[in-house]
């Protein structure tokens, strides 16, 4: 079944499993359709000396990722591309149509072929380069030494470019089948279109990673100082609290990793690992609590959420044991500057 | 809906690969044969794609080399992508004839039994028949006495084997060693981990213009210090032959010890170690018609006696006591555990194969094989060949670049187009592709099996590869 196949051999991340207060322990998902018609997953703890299974049966939540990978939305563009080639029959043709792509890519400047851009395990040499666009959107650029190498970027490129970060981060490679090239493909080349296609993910999750680390600081210092909002941005500003704060914060997301600085990202992440939810919102609103007193001497911004999420395991729960959930799951956030979370959860039934 | 490849492909699959459904070539066709096989349809016309491999033979020569040993390996007789397999990438490894295979299975089929430990019928049979082969190496590389062959996996084992136990034992602060640009990573790595730890440093000698080693810049690199040059007989990259017994004549001059590292050498041309006067040598089964999994260490006798083992356990002792042991003379010192007994024995059997040939016969018909390839290859445009021109004497093999393309394009092309089977990448020589300002090359060799059909095949097939990758520029 492919719901089966799609958790089958991931990784899940559990915070305060086996033990509570232990650190969390890192799972290897095996799963198999299960007669009950869902999927059977089992998870052995790999970090604990004992390896212990632990089986959960998953029907609804399975039925409703089998549900999102049969109808996997692409991107227009990559939809596209996809059909254009699933339509070649001729190999040669294949390869003609990964030229033209490849023709049309226009070379990247030589101060983007870095080792940062550098797809690793390519037999040729690769480099993309994302940036931010209009409305938040991504786009790309690539080169490649190898021109079918170069065909291959050039279709992630346009497949790809324009899409919001949301969208690329949450594709799953099951496109390249759709492509039939794979016996025009080396192993090699293959798996180096694989590497190529997460690095773009990657890219496009640090380009959402750094706009929500950019936006609360700013926002807080010009909602703080409304007067001096040309000022706002250079970090000399004299002393109004939240303007210190955003004087800290540039420099703590420069001297912190991105994970730890992006709480929005991280939340969204842990409930996505955890509730396997079907809606998942996450909405930083700590701006809108800039001047509150609790938000002085913690890193700027990042204090106040809004999530909705929308999960097949509250379906019969509490509002109450839902809250708790999401809270639980959040625990390291809420310890660290988390300040509040106002939370809608939902179980598919009730949506309407 | 079946395209002609897929259609024919379908049928050879149906029928049997030997069924060669390729020819008549020009006409499209229907393989009616599928309906009277009960298969429920009937494939459709497809334009047969060209493949280089199917143009008619040419007529009849006095038999070559390669035709007449050509039946003995089966192998060689396949279609790969709807096309005649073209197998040019011997350098890597070669393919094994049918005489080799049947005492691989003989060996497992009738006596199969742990060697120099048992007295019984089937250990005695086994012993015998490894130690045996072992004579067939000394035999055939003349070394003095089989004591001085010592069975590794491979020559990159065989190595590192005399880089951890005469090298560490050996190399002090301060003592060099002699490599060059274009050693096969096998014959750097060894010796850097080597150097690291005994403080000893390499030096490398370069190319000359001509694209061979520089035989005056490695004279000059010697001094007191040095005390091991460690050089390729053959370049597997540039086709070059080194003339090893100068070298090794002005190494002992010097004081210095000499390791030949002849994987590209043995298998194509007689070796003599002690015309060479070499002090270790190394080779690989694999590439000479044996199987993989075994390789051989040539060292003179007093060498191998001064060597420390290599690794411990059962074989290479001779007493064990709680707190200390004593350890078997050579050769067994450095093959400790059950060794690789079918492959050892594979590997006589493919000696035996090739001096029935004669090396020198196989020598001679890889020389014109060797001029053919470059020749036609250097008359291709855009086609740039690494390595000595074919004035002086080239090994079968060319690594080169065409203008444009890059190597692993062309290679997978010639691969799904045409059946060819060249090498693209570094070939395990990145310090020579970055001496030559290149990141990687397509390579085809040679063995005495390929034919100079093939040859052609191969540059009809290039010029295809180039055609199409040029027609869209």
């Amino acid at each position: 079944m492919e719901a089966a196949r799609h958790f089958q051999g991931s990784w899940l991340c559990v915070g305060d499993w086996p033990a509570p207060g232990k650190r969390a322990a890192l799972l290897r998902v095996s799963a198999a359709p299960s007669p009950l018609g869902g999927v059977s997953l089992s998870a052995i703890a790999a970090s604990s000396r004992s390896a212990k299974v632990f089986r959960v049966n998953c029907t609804a939540a399975a039925a409703a990722a089998g549900e999102q990978l049969e109808e996997e939305v692409l991107p227009d563009k990559l939809r596209e591309i996809v059909s254009l080639f699933a339509a070649v029959r001729d190999q040669r043709a294949a390869y003609e149509q990964l030229m033209h792509y490849a023709k049309r890519l226009p070379p990247l400047p030589d101060e983007h072929r870095t080792d940062a851009n550098k797809v690793v395990g390519c037999v040729s040499r690769v480099w993309v380069r994302a940036y931010l666009g209009d409305h938040g959107k991504v786009l790309y650029e690539a080169d490649s030494d190898s021109i079918l190498t170069k065909g291959l970027a050039a279709l992630l490129v346009e497949g790809l470019s324009g899409s919001r970060p949301r969208e690329i981060i949450r594709l799953t490679p099951a496109f390249f089948h759709m492509l039939g090239l794979k016996q025009s493909l080396t192993p090699a080349r293959t798996s180096g279109f694989y590497n190529m296609f997460r690095l773009m993910q990657k890219k496009a999750l640090e380009m959402e990673m750094d706009s929500s680390a950019g936006s609360s600081p700013a926002t807080a210092a010009v909602l703080a100082s409304p007067k001096e909002s040309d000022d706002a941005r250079s970090a000399a500003t004299p002393a109004a609290p939240a303007a210190s704060a955003a004087t800290r914060s540039p420099s703590t997301i420069a001297e912190s990793s991105p994970p730890a600085s992006s709480r929005s990202v991280a939340i969204e992440k842990k409930l996505q690992e955890a509730l396997a939810p079907t809606v998942l919102e996450v909405e930083d609103v700590s701006h809108q609590h800039a001047g509150h007193a609790a938000v002085r001497g913690t890193t700027g911004g990042e204090t106040h959420f809004n999530v909705k999420v929308v999960a097949a395991e509250f379906e019969g729960q509490s509002v109450v044991k839902r809250h708790r959930r999401v809270y639980q799951l959040l625990e390291d956030e809420l310890k660290s500057g988390l300040h509040a979370l106002s939370i809608v959860a939902k179980a598919p039934s009730e949506l309407g | 809906m079946l395209t002609g490849r897929d259609s024919r492909r379908f049928a050879n699959r149906a029928l049997g690969t030997r069924f060669n459904l390729i020819r008549p070539l020009n006409q499209p066709y229907q393989i009616m044969a599928c309906a009277s096989l009960g298969l429920g349809f009937i494939a459709l016309h497809g334009r047969p794609r060209a493949c280089a491999s199917s143009a008619p033979a040419a007529a009849a020569a006095p038999p070559a080399l390669g035709d007449v040993t050509r039946p003995h390996f089966p192998i060689l007789d396949q279609t790969v992508n709807g096309c005649k397999l073209v197998y040019l990438d011997n350098a890597a490894t070669s393919q094994k004839p049918v005489a080799v295979l049947d005492k691989l299975q003989d060996y497992y089929s009738v006596y199969n039994s742990n060697v120099h430990r048992g007295i019984h019928a089937l250990s005695a049979k086994a012993t015998e028949a490894y130690e045996v082969a072992r004579q067939k190496v000394a035999n055939f590389i003349n070394a003095e006495t089989y004591r001085e062959i010592v069975f590794t996996r491979n020559a990159t084992e065989a190595i590192n084997l005399v880089a951890f136990t005469w090298g560490l034992s050996t190399l002090r602060e301060g003592d060099e060693v002699i490599l060059s640009v274009a050693e096969h990573h096998s014959n750097i790595v060894p010796w850097q981990i080597a150097a690291q730890k005994t403080g000893a440093s390499l030096k490398y000698v370069t190319l000359t213009e001509d694209e061979t080693l520089n035989v005056e810049e490695l004279k000059g690199l010697f001094t007191k210090k040095t005390k091991l040059v460690s050089l390729h007989h053959v370049s597997n990259t540039l086709g070059s032959i080194n003339p090893m017994q100068d070298i090794i004549r002005y190494a002992h001059d010097h004081g210095a010890k000499v390791l030949v590292d002849a994987c590209q050498s043995v298998p194509h041309m007689t070796v003599d170690v002690r015309g060479l006067d070499a002090d270790f040598l190394v080779f690989s089964s694999h590439k000479m018609c044996g199987p993989t999994g075994i390789g051989v260490l040539y060292g003179k006798h007093d060498m191998l006696m001064a060597m420390p083992p290599f690794l411990g356990g059962g074989e290479m002792i001779s007493d064990v006591f709680l707190n200390h042991s004593t350890y078997a003379d050579p050769p067994l010192r450095f093959e400790a555990g059950t060794p690789a007994i079918a492959e050892a024995i594979g590997l006589g059997a493919a000696i035996d194969y090739l001096s029935n040939l004669g090396m020198d016969n196989i020598h001679a018909y890889e020389v014109e094989l060797s001029k053919y390839l470059y020749s036609k290859l250097s008359s291709v445009s855009g086609v740039r060949i690494y390595g000595p021109k074919s004035g002086s004497e080239r090994a079968a093999l060319c690594a080169f670049n065409v203008e444009g393309i890059h190597p692993t394009d062309l290679s997978t092309f010639l691969d799904q187009q045409h059946g060819v089977a060249v090498r693209s990448g570094h070939h395990c020589t990145q310090p020579l592709h970055r001496h030559l300002g290149i990141n990687a090359s397509a390579r085809a060799s040679l063995y005495f099996y390929n034919t100079k059909r093939e040859v052609d095949a191969f540059i009809d097939a290039l010029n295809d590869t180039i055609g199409f990758f040029s027609s869209l520029h």
